[in-house]
């Protein structure tokens, strides 16, 4: 079976890799250049935790090809903070009002946000919260990521 | 799943070069690669669409062309569709989650398969995915499936919401294929399984959905109910999509249609035909529901879509004709 | 918390704390176990039977063993060469029948994805590839499917004579049924659960390396290493130290990680046979299907109640699917019964228990195993409530016990100390405000919408602490620089005990909290302690680490008086800092002292050890009791059956807490699985044994948009172990689905019906209200 080259902006850097046709983003992502931050929780694009943002747009890793983001900017929740000492504003907000727990379906939760967040007009807090619905979570009961949206929300009336 | 070549075709002429060879359209991919990884699809070839410059939204007369790349987020988001067709907007927005809706097409949307669980499970018989098999849900676990346009080979509903809203709208679709262009009414574009099941909808091999066109906007009330078992991204126990206009405290003029009550988006003239002229009333609307569901067959686990659908009917039009 | 007199330091418990570990967890940066990579590690994948029950009549693995990138594909004979022993040495019941199919289904298959055999590729697509050209046919036979079919059936193990896994009950009771001829009241009927999933975000998984020498290192998602390696030494017939079990973050147990289970030793069976690592992580069907299931369970209850409302008797019949292999024979059984009189006075009580195999996956147990007490109890309190016209929440103020009527023993015989049922019943009461809701409720009734309230109480036995359970343990060490490095037994899948945990050591030490290091997750650091389940770790684990900390504290003391001429009890600590009371001009430090201890042993009391190490195995009691009230505000659609929670009170009496929003995310997880539990979830099964939810399109979970805001009412009465604290991991999932039901019925209850089938569906309801 043939290779495909496939080449992309992650994070602020071009990767590339030879793949087969078949392989998903996420496990490129995951396996083939050390990404593993999006996570497989269903692998059939229910659940949230692969979703990164292609060209600023929140979308399922485990439902795209690699090759489908050849040319494309792809952001994952690796290129959001320097790293564990500087968290980026949504993260900080995440610890603040414990919005994990084991903190599996997280990255999925933040990539969305941040999506979210950069959007113009901005969403309100219901619209947030809809947006916020692809997203499974088992540990929390949510009850932190409405606090979060609550926060996102109100900082900026 | 199994492994295929890809292609990517740069104009739609050359999609069209590559489905006459055999090869399987993928746009975004969230309803085919999720069939591959099951193997319920298991196409050879696979030629990408994406840069066939398909993906605008343009006027087209006093109506809307939406191009067949065009996702199914930027559909809903695109004021002229929020403004003139909210029916449309509503139906996309109601289904599945915003990152699927990122990717997936309006194409796609129209071509996604059903959601039967027998359809899903390739140890099952199914005619939808294997002529001749047999139908596991007739006598199965049925709940998410058809009461009305079923045959004795299948009862599978057309699961998605886009389509519903269409069909209320009258929209045509678009296609180029080997015979040339078509324009297919919404109407009769899905087909009901009959005989054949394993053909979803009119798309000959080798036809490509170049466009949905929207006709001249209604100015109607158009309201989209979803009932479904939770709040958000989930399929359809039943939904309604109306369109309708009131006169001098009449119903002058009503489109109706339905998602996951039959095998396909289900419009039925004979029941708007009970409503127009009339003035709003729940014995309207319930004369209206028995013409509807008339002939509904339920095969145990779905008898309950029968009553929900005619309340559901009943609620939406009571929405849509509030003073 | 005790107070002691010299260390005081700044107060860490009771605190909200960021969580230590949650920057990793943040950034992408948590090695979950599909993150862990082995150099030479294959891939397994399992063929698995899509028959419910049958004889495997042909298995053909010829073209998938030739398959390139294919290392071995095995099955029964090939696994069984090693002898293991799977059945579960902590949790099975002495006596109880166990399943014996080896880890490989042998000659026939017992629930749909049964494993048949295990293939070992160099990718796990290629895997999956040899695993669709395994050949298999099997003749396939009537399944067991449901209790009733189990009850009458020929048995799903063969071996067996029936499919009763156990059976348990009170004993003889002649008087009881004269009570219930003569009683006032007598209100009767079943409570049926329904089939649920635990649903961690991150499915099942290991990776398993045989070292050459016969030791063997796994990589594990569990729930603690120590038990998973206790759990596969004595299976495989290995000595403890030669298995290693590791863990790093895991994304969700919930009970179902709590030690390897069958498809884990297959694997692990298969790394042996092949001496290279392998890496299995179950797909999402595999684990709605095979991964082990919970909650298929049912209670027959009636209740005899006086003139005056209050309870005379309960006799209670309960019966519950195991599943064909369930992880432990134990689990609900031992607990539903005992606990149904929960916090009220039952003068007198009948039970029977059962439970049953068919041909399903098996019975994981899962966040609060017995909470079919608590359901049914209260469900049927409210149904005897409207029988007997009488308010509900009065009918259980006439019936519960506080704080004044304990110890309390109740009618299944163990005794109720330290917990406040009624005083927290009456605190979630007053902060729901039902006078309010039933004026909201008439009014909305007039409208034609139907508004519901809502409310159950129980209590919760926590920090399990029999057999393996009985013990845990801290190390806690100060490093020659002063910080301080603390190894437990605990183990968290995001119960955030690293942060806890640090909160008790660094007050009862007195240094600063970012100064505590908490390491969990490898049984081969510190003996042996059993990690997460039965709401057990803030007490065995706080216990252990209050005790260590204190044994540390008094050393740093007496090394620091002796240094100085000052008295032990004269030496404070705060903030790491030492300083002399009576000698203002002395100023040390915790690095000074450690110093001490390691480098300059001359300046240490004559005889005392070196070092600033200290080791404590804390024994918990066997109960530590928690209690809780939850109430709810629902409205219910008739027209399309749909459920919307409006309120959610948790009132809860969880003893000291360590850091509040840690306890309140274990409530409010627990509260939405309940939630789920009730409105969505359900794995049903045909008649044919085929699973029907076996994606998340089908099996639904709740979303952030079907959930209440949760408002925590705290009581704190605490326990009588060192900290005071109280376990809480599982309250929240026992007791919110008898408080949602009973909102639902009480927005119905103009419809007279009874909802007590779960789950409480749109098309359920509608269907109901049809009738």
């Amino acid at each position: 079976m043939s290779l495909h080259f496939v080449e992309f902006e992650l994070n602020g850097c071009q990767i590339d890799g030879m793949v087969e046709a078949r392989r998903t983003l996420l496990d490129f992502l995951r396996c083939d250049v050390g990404c593993t931050g999006p996570h497989a929780g269903c692998e059939h694009g229910v659940c949230g935790a692969c979703t990164v943002l292609v060209e600023g747009q929140a979308v399922r890793s485990c439902l795209m090809l690699a090759v489908q983001a050849n040319g494309k900017t792809v952001e994952t929740v690796e290129g959001l903070s320097g790293g564990p000492k500087e968290l980026h504003p949504i993260q900080q907000l995440f610890r603040e009002e414990f919005a994990l727990q084991c903190g599996f379906c997280t990255p999925g939760f933040l990539m969305t946000l941040v999506a979210l967040d950069r959007s113009e007009p901005r969403p309100n807090a219901a619209e947030m919260r809809e947006a916020l619905s692809g997203h499974l979570c088992r540990c929390t009961g949510y009850q932190g990521v409405l606090r979060v949206i609550d926060r996102l929300t109100e900082d900026r009336k | 799943m199994k492994p295929f070549a890809l292609d990517h075709a740069a104009s739609p002429d050359a999609a069209l070069a590559a489905l006459g060879k055999g090869a399987t359209a993928i746009a975004g991919g969230t309803n085919l690669i999720d069939l591959m990884k099951l193997q319920i699809a298991t196409p050879e070839r696979l030629v990408s669409i994406r840069r066939t410059g398909l993906d605008r939204i343009a006027p087209d007369g006093d109506g809307l062309r939406i191009g067949a790349l065009v996702t199914n987020a930027d559909c809903a988001a695109d004021p002229r569709v929020r403004q003139d067709w909210p029916l449309l907007s509503q139906a996309i927005l109601a289904g599945a989650s915003p990152q699927l809706r990122n990717r997936a097409t309006t194409g796609g949307n129209l071509c996604q398969r059903t959601r039967c669980g027998y359809f899903y499970d390739t140890t099952q018989a199914c005619n939808k995915r294997e002529a001749g098999s047999g139908c596991a849900a007739r006598d199965g676990f049925n709940r998410i499936h058809a009461v009305l346009g079923t045959s004795d080979a299948c009862i599978a509903t057309y699961p998605g919401d886009m389509a519903v809203a269409l069909l209320a709208l009258d929209a045509v679709v678009l296609t180029q294929g080997p015979y040339g262009p078509r324009q297919i009414p919404l109407a009769m574009f899905h087909r009901e399984p009959g005989d054949d099941p394993t053909r979803d909808n009119v798309l000959q091999p080798g036809e490509l959905i170049t466009a949905v066109r929207l006709p001249a906007p209604t100015g109607g009330r158009q309201i989209y109910r979803k009932v479904r078992d939770r709040a958000s991204y989930a399929f359809a126990l039943v939904s309604v999509a109306v369109d309708l206009t009131m006169e001098e405290g009449r119903i002058a003029r009503c489109a109706l249609a339905f998602g996951s009550l039959g095998t396909v988006p289900w419009r039925d003239p004979a029941v708007e035909e009970v409503l127009i002229g009339q003035e709003p009333s729940p014995a309207l609307f319930a004369r209206a529901a028995e013409v509807l569901l008339h002939h509904a067959r339920g095969f145990g686990a779905n008898d309950f879509k029968i009553p929900l659908a005619a309340r559901a009917l009943a609620a939406t039009l009571a929405q849509a004709t509030k003073v | 918390m005790s107070e002691h007199p010299i260390a005081t330091g700044a107060r860490f418990v009771g605190k909200r704390i960021q969580r230590k570990e949650d920057r990793r967890l943040l950034t992408g940066r948590g090695t979950y176990i599909d993150d862990v990579v082995v150099a030479g590690m294959l891939h397994a994948a399992f063929v698995r039977s899509n028959v419910a029950r049958g004889q495997i009549l042909r298995l053909d693995i010829a073209q998938a063993r030739a398959l390139p990138g294919v290392f071995a594909v095995y099955i029964a004979a090939d696994l069984d060469q090693l002898g293991c022993q799977p059945g579960n040495p902590v949790f099975d019941m002495p006596g109880c029948p166990s399943p014996d199919n080896g880890l490989l289904a042998r000659t026939d298959v017992r629930f749909v994805g049964d494993p048949v055999a295990i293939v070992l590729a160099t990718t796990r697509a290629i895997a999956e590839d040899a695993v669709a050209l395994v050949e298999v046919d099997y003749r396939a036979e009537a399944p067991v499917i449901g209790i009733a079919a189990a009850q009458t059936m020929p048995p799903v193990h063969p071996h067996l004579p029936d499919n009763l896994v156990n059976a348990m009950d009170s004993g003889r009771d002649d008087e009881i049924d004269a009570i219930f001829a003569s009683a006032a009241h007598v209100v009767e009927d079943t409570i049926r659960n329904c089939r649920q999933a635990h649903m961690p975000m991150e499915t099942r998984g290991l990776v398993a390396a045989p070292d050459g020498t016969g030791e063997l290192t796994v990589h594990a998602a569990c729930q603690s290493p120590h038990l998973s390696a206790l759990h596969i030494a004595t299976a495989f017939n290995m000595n403890q130290h030669q298995v290693r079990v590791i863990g790093k973050d895991v994304g969700g147990g919930f009970g179902l990680k709590m030690s390897p289970q069958r498809d884990d030793m297959a694997v692990i069976a298969a790394a042996i046979l092949a001496g290279r690592p392998v890496k299995w992580i179950e797909d999402r069907l595999e684990n709605l299907i095979a991964g082990g299931q919970s909650r298929e369970d049912q209670m027959s209850v009636r209740l005899a109640f006086d003139a005056d409302h209050r309870l005379l008797a309960a006799d209670v019949e309960y019966d519950c699917d195991f599943g064909a292999y369930p992880y432990a024979t134990q689990s609900s059984a031992s607990l539903v019964t005992p606990m149904f009189p929960g916090p009220y006075r039952l003068p007198r009580y009948r039970w029977k228990a059962k439970g049953w195999y068919t041909n399903t996956s098996g019975l994981v147990p899962y966040r609060g195993p017995w909470m079919l007490e608590m359901f049914a109890r209260e469900a049927m309190f409210d149904v005897a409530a409207r029988e007997m016209g009488a308010d509900s929440i009065e009918l259980r103020r006439k019936n519960i016990i506080g704080k004044p009527d304990q110890p309390f023993q109740t009618a299944a015989g163990f005794v109720l100390a330290d917990i406040s049922p009624r005083e927290t019943m009456e605190l979630a009461v007053s902060a729901i405000d039902v006078p309010a809701f039933r004026r909201d409720q008439a009014h909305a009734r007039e409208q034609g919408r139907y508004l519901g309230l809502g409310l159950a109480n129980g209590i919760e036995p926590t920090t399990v602490s029999f057999g393996y359970f009985a013990s845990d343990m801290a190390h806690v060490r100060i490093e020659a620089n002063g910080r301080v490095t603390a190894m437990t037994t605990t183990f968290s899948q995001g119960h955030g005990t690293v942060t806890s945990l640090a909160q008790v050591i660094a007050e009862r030490l007195g240094v600063p909290f970012e100064d505590v290091t908490v390491v969990e997750g490898d049984s081969s650091q510190i003996g042996f302690g059993s990690g997460a389940g039965g709401s057990r770790q803030a007490v065995a684990g706080g216990g252990a680490a209050i005790k260590a900390s204190d044994l540390l504290r008094e050393k740093i003391q007496r090394i620091a008086a002796h240094a100085y001429n000052a008295s032990p009890e004269a030496v404070r600590i705060e903030n790491g800092v030492i300083t002399i009371e009576g000698a203002p001009e002395v100023r040390s430090s915790v690095a000074e002292i450690a110093q001490i201890a390691y480098v300059a042993p001359d300046r240490l009391p004559h005889d005392m050890e070196m070092g600033l190490e200290s080791q404590y195995r804390y024994r918990p009691p066997p109960m530590v009791l928690a209690n809780a009230t939850h109430a709810c505000i629902c409205e219910v659609d008739v027209e399309t059956g749909k459920v919307s929670i409006l309120r959610w009170v948790a009132g809860s009496d969880c003893g000291e807490l360590i850091n509040p929003a840690i306890v309140e995310g274990q409530i409010a997880g627990g509260v939405v699985q309940g939630i789920g539990g009730v409105l969505f979830e359900h794995l049903r099964y045909d008649e044919d044994g085929q699973p029907l939810a076996v994606t998340l399109k089908d099996y639904l979970l709740p979303t952030g948009l079907d959930v209440p805001r949760i408002e925590y009412q705290h009581m704190c009465t605490p326990s009588s172990t060192p900290g005071g604290f109280k376990g809480v991991g599982e309250g929240g999932a026992m007791i919110s689905p008898p408080t949602l039901v009973n909102a639902i019925a009480d927005a119905l209850a103009p419809f007279g019906k009874r909802w007590l089938n779960m789950p409480l569906s749109p098309d359920r309801i509608v269907c109901a209200l049809e009738q």
